[in-house]
C-alpha cells in the first residue's frame, strides 16, 4: 500500500516537474502505466454481445394448435403462444407474460393469449389479475373450450379465496350452465 | 556581503521549498478532479427513450408506403438491392428488402437481418428470410428522446471498437497526428503554433493535443487565460499518467462538443450523427465523418445547416489531409468530395419531435426513479409511442385547425389529443400543442376544462348498471329542471337547443346528448351512483358531489378523460393510461417491466349496452360528422362535448384497436363558437382515419339479447311493425309490454276480438 503511494506520489511529482518545464525532449519519452484495473475504465470494456441467433424470435413455423378450436387463430399469435410455453416451462415466467402481452397488441381480441396470460398470473399466486384477464379472454369468446377452461380457472380462484357460491357458479358456466 | 549572499540564498531555497509543496498540493488536488471526472464520465449518460418497436407480421395491415414512411422516420435509406447494407432498403414494386439494424429490446438482443418483405392489397403478405417464411419480427425502435440532466448535456455513447475506423483515424491525422506518441502535451505543436501566432499577430492556430481539448471539454469549457491554460497542462499530463490512449481517445470521441440544439448540448460524435445525419454513427459515409470532424475546430462556425458553405470547405480540407496521409483512396477521395454537405432538417430530429410524451415518460418515470438516476445512468426506457399514431394526430391537428379557423373566420385556436390502446390502455400518441414539436405548455395533460357532454356516457352507465331498472329503450322525461342548490343559487339547465322534446328513449338521450333528460335521469339513479361509476372507470381524486357533474361541470386533462373513456373501450375494464413498457439497464439488463394490468370490471354487459348506445351517438347522433372522413362500414364508439357558451369542444370516442380524445379550444378560454361536432369531431375524425381506425367487433356478446323494437312506441315489436331496430337487452331485461304494431302474442289474442 505504502509503496503504491509512494509509486503514485513520484509519478505525480514527475508530472509536476514536466509540467513546470517549458519545453521538454522530442519523442515518446513518457512511459504509460497501466490504467487502473480495478474500476475498469472504458479501454477494458467488453465487447457487446455480437450477433448471435436471437433467443427470441419466434422465427420457427407455427406450431399446430393442440386442442382442435373452433375459432382459428393468427399464425403470429399462435407462435407467441408456443414460445411463452417455452419460456414458462423453463421457469422465465415475467418472460412469458411479455411475449403474451406481445401476442395481445399483435391480435386484441384473439382470447387465447389473454388465458394463457391469466394461467400464468394464476401461477404466479396474481388472482386478482388472473381472474379480470380471465374474464377478459372470455369476452372474447364464443362458448366453446377456451371458455370452459376460463371458467374453471375462474372456479379455482373463487374457491381458493373462500367463496365457493362463485366457485360453484363459474363451475355451472363452465359446463355451459 | 557573503552572509546578505547565503541568507538570500536560503531564504530563496525556503521559498522555493514552498512554492513546490504548493505546486504539489494543486497538482494532487487536479489528480483527485481528472480522475472522479473520468470515472464519471462513463456514467453521466441521460437516460435514452425509445418508441415502440414496428412488429413486421404476415397479415399485418400496412401498406408498403406506412411501411418506407416507417424506415424512413428511423433513418434507413433506399438504395440499390445490390448495395444493401445494415440501415438501408431497396423496393420493387410491392416487393421491399432490408437489412435491419441490431437491437437489444426488452426480452433479448436481435441482431441484423435481411428481410424481404411482400406487399398484397390488404397489406403485408409475406415476411421471408433466406427464403424462409418468417412469422415475427421486429424493426430497430425509434429513438425518441433522452433525459438529459439541467445543464443540458445530451449524448449516445459510442465504443472505439464499434464507431468506423476512419473516425479515430482521421480523428488523429486532422486534429492530433502525434497523439499516439506524445504524453498529453505536443512541444512541437505548440512551438509550430505559436511562431504562426506571433507571425498573423493573432491566434489562428492551436496547438492543442487531444488529450488537452478533452480536457478542456471535460472542465474548462472555453476560457483562455494563461492560468487555465497550466491547469489544463497539468491536467492533460495526469490523464496520460492514468489512462490508456485508446480509453482517452474513446472518451474524446464521447465528450467533445460539436453543437447545439437549443438547451441540449451535443456532446459526441454519437449524437452529432444522429443530430445532424439522423443515423447511427456506424452507417455514416466518407464524406459524413468528415464533415463531423471537420466540426471539431469550430463546432458553430461550421455548422452544417447553418453554413453549409463553410462546413464544405472545411470537410474537403479535412478530406485532402485523409487522402494524403492515405486513410482514403483517390476514389473515395473524389465521391466524397463531389458530395453536398447533406444534413437533415431539424424536423427529422425525432429526439425534439415528441417533447409532449416524452413529457409524460419523464413524469411516470420520476414515481420510480431520482432524477439523477436518470439523467446519469443511461437507462433505456421503452415505452408505447407507435411513431404512425402519433404523426397521424399531428398532422390531424395541424390540418384540422387550420381548415377549422379558415372556415369559420377565427384563429389562434389550441387544441391537444391522446391516442391510446383499447388493449392495454397505453399511450400510442399524445399532442399538446397546435405547433409539432412545441415544448411548452402541454396541454394533453395539463389544460383542465370542463369535459361537458364527455361525461355522459358514465350517468347511463350507472343507469344501465340497474338493469332490472333501465334498458336502453327505458322512457326517460326530457322536461325542464329547477334546482335550488345549497348556496341558495337556482340551477336550471337547457338543451342545446333549447327545446325539451318530452319523453325520449334512454339510447336516443344519450345519442342527442339531451341535457334535460340526463340530468333527469341522473338525479333519479343518484349522484352517488354516478361518481361511484366514475370511480369504476378508475377515477381515483374526489368527484364533486353536484348536479352540475351530470353535465360535465367538472375540469379534466384529454389524458385524464381518456382514462374514462379507456375503461369503456376494453368492455369495462379501468386501465391505468400507461407509457412505459420496460426499463432496461444500458447494459440491457432488465430492470422493470410495466406490465399489463386490469381493473376489476364493470358488469360486461351494461359497458355492452352502453357502447351499443355511443354507437347510435357515432352513426346517427351527435357525433355522425365522423363519417364524413371515416368509411361508413366501421362501426364506432363516440361522444360529443361542449362545455358553456361554447368555450371548449371536446370528442372522445373508440373502435376496436384505439381510443382518442381531442380537445379545442383557446387557452384563454375565451368563447371559440365551436361545439364538440365541429371543432374536436373533425379533428378526431381525420385523425383516426390517417391512423388506421379499425370497426368495433360485430361479434354478438352472450348474456344479450337483440330485439326489434317498434322505433314510434319504443317497445318490442315484430315483422308486422314498419321500422323497427335491433336493440340489445341484457338477458331476462326485455320488457313484456309490446308494441302496438306487433302482431305476435298478446296482440294476436287481441286482435281475435277485434
Amino acid at each position: 500500500m505504502a509503496l503504491i503511494s509512494l509509486q503514485r506520489c513520484l509519478i505525480v511529482a514527475a508530472a509536476l516537474v514536466l509540467s513546470a518545464c517549458a519545453v521538454s525532449p522530442d519523442g515518446p519519452v513518457w512511459p504509460y502505466p497501466q490504467p487502473p484495473q480495478s474500476g475498469g475504465d472504458w479501454g477494458s470494456q467488453a465487447p457487446p454481445p455480437g450477433p448471435q441467433q436471437p433467443p427470441d424470435s419466434p422465427d420457427a413455423p407455427a406450431p399446430e394448435e393442440p386442442a382442435a378450436e373452433s375459432v382459428s387463430h393468427h399464425p403470429t399469435v399462435l407462435a407467441l403462444v408456443a414460445q411463452a410455453d417455452e419460456e414458462r416451462s423453463a421457469g422465465d415466467l415475467d418472460r412469458a407474460a411479455s411475449t403474451l402481452e406481445r401476442a395481445i397488441r399483435i391480435v386484441n381480441d384473439d382470447p387465447l393469449p389473454w388465458l394463457r396470460l391469466a394461467e400464468l398470473r394464476y401461477e404466479q399466486s396474481n388472482l386478482i389479475q388472473s381472474e379480470n384477464l380471465a374474464r377478459r379472454s372470455i369476452s372474447y369468446a364464443q362458448p366453446g373450450p377456451l371458455t370452459r377452461q376460463a371458467w374453471l380457472l375462474i372456479a379455482d380462484i373463487k374457491r381458493l379465496q373462500g367463496d365457493e357460491a362463485a366457485a360453484r357458479e363459474a363451475q355451472d358456466k363452465a359446463r355451459g350452465g | 556581503m557573503s552572509k546578505f549572499a547565503s541568507l538570500t540564498l536560503k531564504l530563496t531555497l525556503v521559498l522555493g521549498c514552498l512554492a513546490l509543496l504548493a505546486l504539489t498540493a494543486y497538482t494532487l488536488v487536479l489528480d483527485q478532479q481528472i480522475r472522479s471526472r473520468f470515472a464519471g464520465a462513463r456514467w453521466a449518460l441521460p437516460a435514452q427513450i425509445y418508441a415502440a418497436p414496428l412488429e413486421l407480421y404476415p397479415g399485418l395491415q400496412l401498406s408498403k408506403y406506412q411501411l418506407i414512411e416507417e424506415l424512413e422516420r428511423l433513418g434507413y435509406r433506399r438504395h440499390p438491392r445490390a448495395q444493401l447494407t445494415q440501415g438501408r432498403y431497396s423496393q420493387q414494386r410491392d416487393h421491399i428488402e432490408i437489412q435491419t439494424r441490431p437491437f437489444v429490446f426488452s426480452d433479448g438482443p436481435q441482431a441484423s437481418r435481411r428481410l424481404v418483405l411482400e406487399f398484397g392489397a390488404r397489406g403485408l403478405d409475406e415476411v421471408l428470410e433466406d427464403d424462409q417464411s418468417v412469422s415475427l419480427v421486429r424493426l430497430d425502435p425509434l429513438l425518441i428522446g433522452s433525459i438529459y440532466p439541467r445543464h443540458g448535456e445530451d449524448r449516445v455513447l459510442v465504443n472505439l471498437s464499434e464507431v468506423p475506423a476512419l473516425l479515430p483515424h482521421g480523428l488523429v491525422q486532422t486534429e492530433d497526428q502525434r497523439f499516439y506518441s506524445h504524453f498529453g502535451l505536443d512541444p512541437r505543436a505548440i512551438v509550430r503554433a505559436t511562431v504562426v501566432n506571433i507571425r498573423a499577430g493573432r491566434v489562428v492556430q492551436g496547438g492543442s493535443t487531444l488529450t488537452q481539448q478533452l480536457v478542456k471539454n471535460f472542465f474548462l469549457h472555453n476560457q483562455r487565460n494563461f492560468s487555465r491554460k497550466f491547469s489544463e497542462a497539468i491536467l492533460s499530463l495526469l490523464l496520460e499518467v492514468h489512462y490508456e490512449k485508446n480509453a482517452i481517445l474513446e472518451a474524446y470521441l464521447n465528450e467533445v462538443y460539436l453543437g447545439q440544439d437549443g438547451q441540449r448540448a451535443i456532446h459526441g460524435f454519437g449524437l452529432a450523427s444522429e443530430f445532424y445525419f439522423h443515423k447511427p454513427l456506424a452507417e455514416l459515409g466518407v464524406a459524413e465523418i468528415a464533415t463531423l470532424v471537420g466540426m471539431v475546430k469550430g463546432p458553430s462556425y461550421y455548422n452544417p445547416r447553418r453554413h453549409p458553405e463553410r462546413a464544405r470547405e472545411r470537410r474537403n480540407l479535412v478530406l485532402a489531409q485523409w487522402r494524403d496521409a492515405e486513410l482514403i483512396d483517390e476514389q473515395a477521395f473524389t465521391t466524397a468530395q463531389a458530395s453536398d454537405v447533406t444534413t437533415t432538417g431539424q424536423r427529422h430530429n425525432a429526439s425534439r419531435r415528441y417533447p409532449a410524451f416524452v413529457q409524460q415518460v419523464h413524469r411516470e418515470l420520476a414515481r420510480d426513479y431520482p432524477d439523477d438516476v436518470l439523467t446519469a445512468e443511461g437507462l433505456r426506457i421503452y415505452t408505447s409511442l407507435a411513431p404512425h399514431v402519433q404523426a397521424a394526430a399531428e398532422t390531424a391537428v395541424v390540418e384540422g385547425l387550420d381548415s377549422i379557423e379558415a372556415s369559420r373566420g377565427l384563429s389562434t385556436l389550441q387544441a391537444a389529443a391522446v391516442v391510446a390502446s383499447v388493449t392495454d390502455g397505453s399511450i400510442l400518441a399524445l399532442v399538446g400543442s397546435r405547433t409539432p414539436g412545441d415544448a411548452g405548455f402541454n396541454r394533453a395533460l395539463d389544460a383542465r376544462r370542463p369535459i361537458g357532454s364527455t361525461i355522459k356516457p358514465v350517468v347511463y352507465l350507472a343507469a344501465l348498471q340497474q338493469s332490472e331498472r333501465y334498458q336502453l329503450t327505458s322512457p326517460i322525461a326530457d322536461e325542464p329542471v329547477r334546482l335550488e342548490m345549497p348556496n341558495g343559487s337556482v340551477w336550471e339547465p337547457e338543451n342545446y337547443d333549447k327545446d325539451a322534446h318530452g319523453e325520449v328513449p334512454l339510447f336516443q338521450a344519450l345519442s342527442q346528448s339531451y341535457n334535460l333528460a340526463t340530468v333527469n335521469l341522473g338525479l333519479q339513479v343518484g349522484l352517488p351512483e354516478v361518481i361511484e361509476t366514475l370511480h369504476g372507470l378508475g377515477v381515483e381524486d374526489q368527484v364533486p358531489e353536484l348536479p352540475s357533474l351530470l353535465l360535465g361541470a367538472w375540469d379534466r386533462s384529454p389524458l385524464q378523460l381518456t382514462q374514462i373513456y379507456a375503461a369503456l373501450a376494453s368492455g369495462g375494464y379501468a386501465q391505468k393510461l400507461i407509457s412505459i413498457r420496460a426499463v432496461q439497464t444500458r447494459e440491457g439488463q432488465l430492470v422493470k417491466r410495466y406490465p399489463l394490468e386490469l381493473g376489476d370490471p364493470l358488469p360486461a354487459d351494461a359497458v355492452a349496452l352502453l357502447n351499443w348506445a355511443m354507437q347510435q351517438a357515432a352513426r346517427h347522433g351527435t357525433g355522425r360528422g365522423i363519417y364524413r372522413q371515416l368509411d361508413p362500414s366501421l362501426q364506432i364508439a363516440g361522444k360529443t362535448g361542449t362545455s358553456d357558451d361554447l368555450r371548449d369542444s371536446w370528442f372522445a370516442g373508440f373502435g376496436s384497436n384505439y381510443l382518442g380524445v381531442v380537445w379545442v379550444g383557446h387557452d384563454d378560454n375565451d368563447v371559440t363558437q365551436l361545439t364538440g361536432a365541429t371543432g374536436a369531431l373533425p379533428v378526431w375524425a381525420r385523425m383516426m382515419r390517417m391512423a388506421g381506425l379499425q370497426g368495433l367487433s360485430s361479434r354478438r356478446q352472450s348474456g344479450l339479447e337483440w330485439v326489434p323494437v317498434d322505433t314510434q312506441s319504443w317497445l318490442p315489436g315484430d315483422d308486422n311493425c314498419s321500422d323497427v331496430l335491433r336493440v340489445p337487452y341484457i338477458a331476462g331485461t326485455v320488457p313484456q309490454e309490446q308494441a302496438p304494431c306487433a302482431r305476435s302474442g298478446w296482440n294476436k289474442f287481441l286482435d281475435i276480438w277485434r
